[in-house]
Parts: C-alpha cells; sequence; structure tokens
C-alpha cells in the first residue's frame, strides 16, 4: 500500500485520558473563550477578574507580552492573517508572526486554566472556511503555546454540536456564524446524535471588525470606541450622538454579502429556505438587530439565540473534546470547505475532491508526461474554487524527479490527496510504468515533532530579536519541511 | 475496495431508500469515523481514516442518481457511453435555444424526469442497453440544466 495517512499528534505519547483536563477553546479574531464539560454540561470558564471572553489581543510592557489587556500598543485581529505565508507583525521593537501571536494567546489560555487544575488537551475551532495552511499554523501556534490538541473542529459545527446536544434540536439546520473577523455558513442535518454537514461557506475576510472600520472612518473614531458605540446600539437607539440608523446604513452592505453567501450554500447543497427547520445565531455580530431583522426576512424563520452566540463555539468544543476523550455515540460529518486540485497545462487547476466533499476523504488522479523522455514533473497542489492557478491558493509545490525515459504520454503518475477529519492535507504521487515505483509524500507539518518546531522558533529568536530575515527563513525552513519530498 | 453497496450492506438496485441510505451510512461511520479512535494507535488511527473515507466516497457515489446507475451498468459489464450524433444534435440546438434567450428550463426539467423514470424502470427490468441509453442522455440534461440554473 503506497498510500500513507500521517496522523497530526501521532508523535505524541498517546496514553490519553492522562492527568488534568480536557477542554475546548473558541480562538476567536477579537476574543477567545474557553470551555470544559463539569457534571456532563458544558460551562464556559471565567478566570480571576479574566473571562468568559478574554480579548485575542496582544500588547507589549516593560516586563514583555501581555495577553488581553491594550497597554497602547497592540496587535488584534491577528486570526486574519493565520496561514498567510511569511507575514511579520510589528509590535514595540519586536516583530512577530501571526502564528507566533496566537501562540502567545493560547499560551495565557493555558496559563489561566492551569491555575486551577492541569491541562491534558483541548479542542480548537477554527473558522469552518479557513483553508489548509490555517488550519495547519493553528496547530503550530497550539504547538508552541505546549498545548496538546486532540482535534480542530469547525466554528459552526461546534455551535451546532452546542445546540444538538443541549437543546435537542433536529433537523436541518443553517448556522449563520458572523464573528469579529470571519463569516461562517454552515448547512447541517441533526438528527440522532449525527451531525452532518451538507455544505459550508464563508468569507474570512468578512467580519464586526469591518464594520467597525466603517463606523471609524465614518464618524473620525478609533477603532476601540468605533466598537463600542457599536455594541451599545445593540440595545439603544442613540449613543453618543450617533443613531442606531447611522451604524445600520453603513453595516447594511457586510449583511447583505453574508446573504449572497447564505445563497450559494443553500444552491450548492440544493435545498431551499423553506427546506430548513432552524437558524442558528452564532458570533457577537448576531447581536445586531439589523441582522437578525434580515436573516429573519431570508429564512421567513425567527433565528434560535437562546444559547450565548460568544458562547455556543467554545461550550460545543468543549462537548467535543469531552467526548474524545471518554468515548461518544455522537457522530460529527464534516466537509471539506474548499476545492483541492492539482496544476495542470496552461495554468489550469485540475480539482481532485470538490469543496463540500465529507471528511475525511481520499482521491486519485492520473497524470502522464508530455515530452520524450521527460525525467521530471512539478506538482503544484492548490486550493480555491478558480479555474486558474494564479487566482487559487498555492498550498504545495514539489518535483518528481527520475522518471524513466519514455516517450511522452506513456508514464503513469498517479497522485493520491487524502485529508483528515481536521481538513489536513497529505498528497502522495508515485510513478508505476516500468514496475519500479516512485514514492513522494507531502506531510503536513502539524505531523512535525513539536520540539523541533519549538526549537526552530526558539533559535530564530535567540539570534537577534530584530533579526527578521532569520524569523522570515524560519517560517520559510517550516514551510520547506512541510512538503519535504521523500 | 468493495463496491458500494456491500460497504454499506445495502441490497444492489436502482431505487434505493434514501432514508435508508443514510442510516447505512450514519451506521457504518459510527463504526469507523475517526473520532472513535482518538485513544487508538497511529495504525488504528489511519486505518480508520483510510475505511471511513471508502465509506464517504461509497455514500457520495450511491447519493449520486447517475453514478448510483453507473455503478449498476458497470457491474452488469456494460460499456459506457455509447456515442449519438443525433442526440448531441439536440444538444447542440439547447445551446442556440438558451443563447437566444428562449427558457427551456421547463421542457428540459420535464425530459429530465422521464429520463429518470426510463432508468430506473430498464435498469429494474435489466434493460441494461436501454438504461445505459436513458444514463447518456440524462448526463447530459443534468450538465445543461447546472449550467442554466
Amino acid at each position: 500500500m503506497l498510500l500513507q495517512i500521517k496522523e497530526p499528534g501521532q508523535t505524541q505519547d498517546s496514553q490519553a485520558a492522562s492527568k488534568g483536563v480536557v477542554v475546548g477553546i473558541d480562538l476567536g479574531t477579537t476574543h477567545s473563550v474557553v470551555a470544559v464539560v463539569h457534571e456532563g454540561k458544558p460551562q464556559v470558564l471565567s478566570f480571576d477578574g479574566e473571562g468568559p471572553l478574554l480579548p485575542s489581543l496582544l500588547t507589549i510592557g516593560d516586563d514583555g507580552f501581555k495577553v488581553g489587556v491594550d497597554l497602547g500598543e497592540t496587535l488584534s485581529s491577528t486570526k486574519r492573517r493565520m496561514g498567510q505565508g511569511n507575514q511579520l507583525l510589528q509590535i514595540g521593537h519586536q516583530t512577530l508572526t501571526p502564528v507566533e501571536v496566537a501562540s502567545k494567546i493560547l499560551a495565557h489560555l493555558r496559563h489561566l486554566i492551569e491555575k486551577t487544575t492541569p491541562l491534558n488537551a483541548a479542542v480548537i475551532t477554527v473558522p469552518a472556511y479557513f483553508d489548509e495552511a490555517a488550519r495547519v499554523a493553528t496547530k503550530q501556534a497550539a504547538a508552541l503555546a505546549g498545548i496538546k490538541v486532540l482535534r480542530l473542529i469547525n466554528e459552526p459545527t461546534a455551535a451546532a454540536l452546542a445546540y444538538g446536544l443541549e437543546r435537542k434540536v433536529e433537523g436541518i439546520y443553517a448556522i449563520y456564524d458572523f464573528g469579529g473577523g470571519t463569516f461562517d455558513l454552515s448547512l447541517l442535518r441533526l438528527e440522532k446524535g449525527v451531525f452532518q454537514v451538507l455544505a459550508t461557506g464563508g468569507d474570512l475576510n468578512l467580519g464586526g471588525d469591518d464594520i467597525d472600520q466603517a463606523l471609524a472612518s465614518h464618524k473620525g473614531l478609533t477603532l476601540q470606541e468605533a466598537r463600542l458605540v457599536k455594541e451599545k446600539l445593540t440595545k439603544n437607539e442613540e449613543y453618543k450622538g450617533i443613531n442606531r440608523s447611522e451604524l445600520e446604513a453603513l453595516a447594511l452592505p457586510f449583511i447583505e454579502k453574508t446573504l449572497f453567501i447564505v445563497q450559494d450554500v443553500l444552491k450548492e447543497a440544493e435545498i431551499s429556505p423553506g427546506e430548513i427547520q432552524g437558524i442558528l445565531l452564532v458570533g457577537g455580530m448576531t447581536r445586531m438587530p439589523l441582522i437578525r431583522k434580515h436573516v429573519e426576512a431570508f429564512f421567513k424563520k425567527t433565528p434560535l439565540c437562546d444559547l450565548n452566540p460568544d458562547e455556543a463555539v467554545a461550550m460545543g468544543a468543549a462537548l467535543s473534546a469531552y467526548g474524545l476523550i471518554h468515548g461518544s455515540d455522537t457522530l460529527l460529518l464534516d466537509v471539506t470547505p474548499l476545492s483541492l486540485g492539482l496544476e495542470t497545462m496552461g495554468g489550469l487547476v485540475e480539482k481532485v475532491i470538490p469543496r463540500n466533499t465529507p471528511l475525511p476523504a481520499l482521491a486519485s488522479q492520473d497524470f502522464t508526461t508530455h515530452e520524450n523522455g521527460q525525467g521530471g514533473m512539478i506538482i503544484h497542489v492548490l486550493q480555491g474554487e478558480r479555474e486558474f492557478v494564479s487566482d487559487c491558493r498555492s498550498l504545495a509545490r514539489f518535483e518528481l524527479h527520475g522518471l524513466p525515459p519514455l516517450p511522452a504520454g506513456a508514464a503513469r503518475i498517479r497522485i493520491d490527496f487524502a485529508v483528515d477529519v481536521e481538513g489536513l492535507l497529505t498528497v502522495t504521487a508515485f510513478e508505476k510504468t516500468t514496475g519500479l515505483s516512485q514514492h513522494v509524500e507531502v506531510l503536513p507539518s502539524a505531523g512535525l515533532d513539536e520540539k523541533t518546531l519549538a526549537h526552530m522558533i526558539l533559535e530564530s529568536q535567540k539570534h537577534g530579536k530584530d533579526d527578521m530575515q532569520r524569523r522570515i527563513e524560519t517560517e520559510g525552513n517550516l514551510q520547506k519541511i512541510r512538503y519535504t519530498v521523500c | 475496495m468493495s463496491d458500494p453497496f456491500t460497504l454499506l450492506g445495502l441490497e444492489k438496485k436502482y431505487d434505493l431508500d434514501m432514508e435508508l441510505l443514510d442510516q447505512a451510512y450514519f451506521d457504518a461511520q459510527k463504526k469507523t469515523h475517526p473520532d472513535q479512535f482518538s485513544n487508538a494507535s497511529p495504525e488504528e488511527k489511519a486505518e480508520a481514516s483510510k475505511r471511513s473515507a471508502e465509506i464517504n466516497h461509497a455514500y457520495l457515489l450511491l447519493k449520486d442518481p447517475l453514478k448510483r446507475a453507473e455503478l449498476l451498468l458497470k457491474e452488469a459489464n456494460i460499456d459506457l457511453f455509447s456515442h449519438d450524433p443525433l442526440f448531441l444534435e439536440e444538444v447542440m440546438q439547447w445551446r442556440a435555444q438558451t443563447a437566444a434567450k428562449e427558457d427551456i428550463r421547463h421542457d428540459l426539467l420535464t425530459t429530465q424526469k422521464t429520463l429518470f423514470n426510463t432508468l430506473e424502470t430498464t435498469l429494474k427490468k435489466k434493460e441494461y442497453q436501454e438504461a445505459e441509453r436513458a444514463l447518456y442522455q440524462l448526463t447530459y440534461v443534468h450538465k445543461f440544466l447546472k449550467e442554466i440554473c
């Protein structure tokens, strides 16, 4: 069997359910929330003076980094940059990658949890529409923070889990998840312990932040002020001389954008709004009365919001973590949010696994050479819905060497794709024309030994805090290791 | 990999009860889904992931009315697809009509329905050549409807 699936986390000691608590972490764009299952019920955690909503904010003071408070200079909403290559963020005299910022936030959460009880492991949530690179980046951040990740799950799916298990809802549900930084819409079928995702869609750059921005620039406010005004206008018609209707006029284009996505996902799943049993509202933005009004008008149904929209995701993650450790009758069937494919002639993308395919998924595609005696072949793995390579996200690029000298079109190269339940991809290629087979693997970096990973980043920090070049190389190396050709 | 019907423990027939299919799928996944193996060894996890993916694949094939027919025809050793220049001319006609802003959706939906009926009855009677022909045409109708809807 040539196909191999590397399970992330397999390097870890699998003596599960050892010591300590298992938690669910909603690592949000603006806030993070931690929940546990206590006596069979999910509960969000409040920490001495902090929480349950912990600002996903990194600041720098005289004695180093601090999370969750604002000491003047801060990094916020860095989740939006996860998995986007070698981006560097400036804070004080420091430069950090989005992965490092996330790891500091996670380390802070871990520290808060461990004030009372050791942390065994966590389920961390990600936007359903997160691509593969952003998922891998999230796992890297957790590894750097010393948190063992049981599994990543999608935010809307986690919310559905919370509603399904806590409120016993059944039927086809739409989960409308409008958070600080991202928008997700998932359609799920819920019945008898089965949570089947039928389709999902979203926009990673559409969130409450955008509305804050619009209000800030319209009224000449800072982002913090704009956010406060926005939040106050949920209950009040007027705040600091700004009317709710002014905010609503600015918010409307963003709300309409979400409804276009809803429409697309319904169409893709061939489900009409009337077939939807109920709508679950998740994410802080769904408190906005105008959003509720539009969602209600679209589905012609009053959305459910009896779980706190800021807490439902973490609660679902806690339920998932508990189930993974203690065993559970609940079945979670999620899908891949974006199509996965390969570059073919003329810069076109051949889809190998279409979006909304249930996970885990395996698929293969055969390729051949187009020149006589061609000795190698570039394999370029992409993610996205567009036809052209230039419009899709490049996930990996590697070369298959030592093909036997054969006439054009005679070689047979098979490329296998394996996507695990977390949405992480492994690509294996082999060539089998002459009976000799060559085997190439693309490994997700989450499979990388975590000590090595941490060591690499530490090393880069030790050699000069301002050494940006080195930092770039480090992340570059991670990318390289991630796609090492064995 | 065994055939999708066997994998999900279902009778090999075209008019599958979709609820039964879902149930069989959920039951199979409850036994194999990787989440059920989170405390298992890496090898067991890998095996579960592979089997779970096969079950997902089988489910997708059986759920799709065109792919399900294709499976049954392959099982009966029928070659896919026939070539029918006359029918292709008809397809060209649809293109021309659509380009001329003529709404042929209703007609095509009726055609699609008739063809599905033919497919179902012929497969039941094991009239495979007729079934193959219906599937051939359906493939075009389906694709075309997807493009214009």
